[in-house]
């Protein structure tokens, strides 16, 4: 258990950490004649590297400070029926926007599937807290904004750290700020306070946290690198979800001579 | 050129054994990569999972699977890249011990207290144009939890033996993840740095410092 004074001091610390950023800049590009470096530099294709590294650490303040107890202390005090009860409620709410984006990619089967859960859920699910839909084989997806742009083309950007929100690049930045704005459920609840809307993000944001509570305690204790870590895992995991678990281009793999030039085709 | 009948014939003949004699073949190297990973699994279960054996003992069982299975030198040469490439082969083959020893004591761990979990071998893709086959499977939880897809990426060695150059858990590349992990302390530091802190990783496993979950707590979504 660390002390309260512990902890201030590393919230502190996380506070002038963010402030840091402001003062840091842009990594160095390598020198154009080495061509290796080069390959390397597009690979990692994180231009903004000091910066992202500080919002990384302000982060990761907040989640040892914060969200990771409220996920603890969620996990260890509210029964399991209990949360899955909530986390079938938040799924629930989620589904009018997964089909949105069903809709723009084209995926109409998909599209069908996640209107037909939230038809049943809402009903027969109660308000969507049983996952009645999911029994009887109508499995939930996820899909997002960002992944439809995704499958427009739009091509992902350099990889950015969001301040709270965690790893992101510019094309799955504008999709999350459309979700928001454009999230039908959002609509159906007019005039919903704001405090019901960030309970809301506080209820999501726990609910998430608690799920990766041991996926992230592995990786951090695993990795030497936590950042670089992450990046790669996430832009690993965007790219399977968008091409929604199907085989995509052949990924780089341990013994090719050709591997370090190759390296970034997996990312795309 | 010649403008002959044989001179006609023969290059047609040998385009249609082109044609003919790759399908077989490629079909062959599917379903043996497949065979390949049911018996990893198979080995890893009965061998390792199962086995009441003492940790020293689980360990060694884990390092000869890994050394039989694994291409751990070409593993080892893709998580280094271009930094690994340029040093000496004495830091070279130092690393890959290290390397294989961070690999062996993780899993060892990992197996310590073995929740029954199975592995089953869906399909395989043709071998790709570096040669590597992808073979699907899917790690089946018997408490009921949804099965992980796993994707074992091999690879036959110089003596036509398979070979595992990567795994594929749920789209993540475990090669490239340790790549990705690897780079800045191999910018800043050198092999050598890096073969030292994964030595500091081992110890850390070794003496218990480092907690290293079982397979029983599986948590993937």
């Amino acid at each position: 258990m660390k002390s309260k004074k512990a902890s201030a001091i590393s919230t502190s610390a996380a506070v002038s950490l963010l402030a840091l950023t402001l003062v840091a800049g842009c990594a160095t590009p390598p020198a154009a004649g080495d061509k290796e470096a080069q390959a390397e530099w597009v690979q990692t294709n994180d231009p903004a590297e000091p910066t992202n590294r500080n919002l990384h650490a302000f982060n990761q303040g907040i989640d040892d400070n914060v969200l990771k107890p409220m996920a603890e202390g969620y996990r260890d005090y509210v029964p399991a029926n209990f949360r899955t009860n909530i986390r079938n409620v938040l799924t629930n709410l989620s589904e009018p926007l997964v089909a949105a984006n069903d809709l723009l990619q084209g995926e109409f089967l998909r599209a069908a599937n996640a209107i037909g859960r939230f038809c049943v859920n809402s009903t027969f699910g109660f308000l969507g807290m049983g996952d009645v839909a999911g029994g009887g084989g109508l499995e939930h997806h996820d899909e997002d904004f960002g992944q439809t742009l995704a499958v427009w083309g739009v091509g992902e950007g350099p990889y950015i750290v969001l301040p709270l929100l965690g790893p992101s690049n510019p094309r799955d930045a504008v999709g999350t700020a459309v979700d928001f704005v454009g999230n039908p459920t959002n609509w159906m609840i007019p005039g919903l306070p704001l405090a019901a809307g960030v309970a809301k993000g506080t209820v999501t944001a726990v609910d998430k946290r608690e799920k990766y509570i041991e996926p992230l305690n592995e990786v951090q204790r695993t990795s030497l690198d936590y950042y670089a870590s992450l990046r790669s895992l996430y832009r690993q995991k965007r790219a399977d979800d968008i091409r929604n678990g199907k085989k995509g281009p052949t990924m780089p793999a341990p013994g090719l001579a050709a591997m370090d030039a190759e390296g970034d085709k997996a990312a795309h | 050129m010649r403008n002959g009948w044989g001179g006609k014939f023969f290059p047609a003949l040998l385009l249609l054994g082109g044609l003919l004699a790759p399908l077989p073949v490629l079909a062959d190297a599917a379903s043996e990569a497949k065979a390949f990973v049911a018996k990893v699994a198979d080995r890893a279960v009965n061998q390792i999972g199962r086995a009441q054996v003492n940790e020293e003992e689980r360990a060694e069982r884990v390092r000869s699977l890994m050394s039989d299975n694994f291409d751990i030198p070409a593993v080892a040469r893709f998580v280094t890249g271009r930094v690994g490439k340029l040093a000496d082969e004495v830091q070279q083959k130092e690393f890959q011990q290290v390397f294989l020893d961070y690999q062996v004591h993780t899993w060892a761990k990992r197996f310590k207290d073995y929740g029954g979990q199975t592995l089953e071998v869906d399909g395989a893709l043709p071998p790709d144009e570096a040669g590597v086959i992808s073979v699907d499977s899917r790690l089946l939880d018997p408490a009921g939890k949804p099965p992980i897809l796993v994707t074992w990426r091999v690879r036959p060695g110089d003596d036509k033996i398979l070979k595992t150059v990567d795994i594929v858990v749920e789209g993540v590349s475990m090669a490239l993840t340790m790549q990705s992990d690897y780079r800045s302390i191999l910018q800043r530091q050198g092999l050598s740095g890096l073969t030292k802190a994964l030595k500091e990783k081992v110890e850390a496993i070794r003496s218990g410092k480092m907690e290293v979950p079982p397979l029983k707590a599986s948590t993937a979504k």
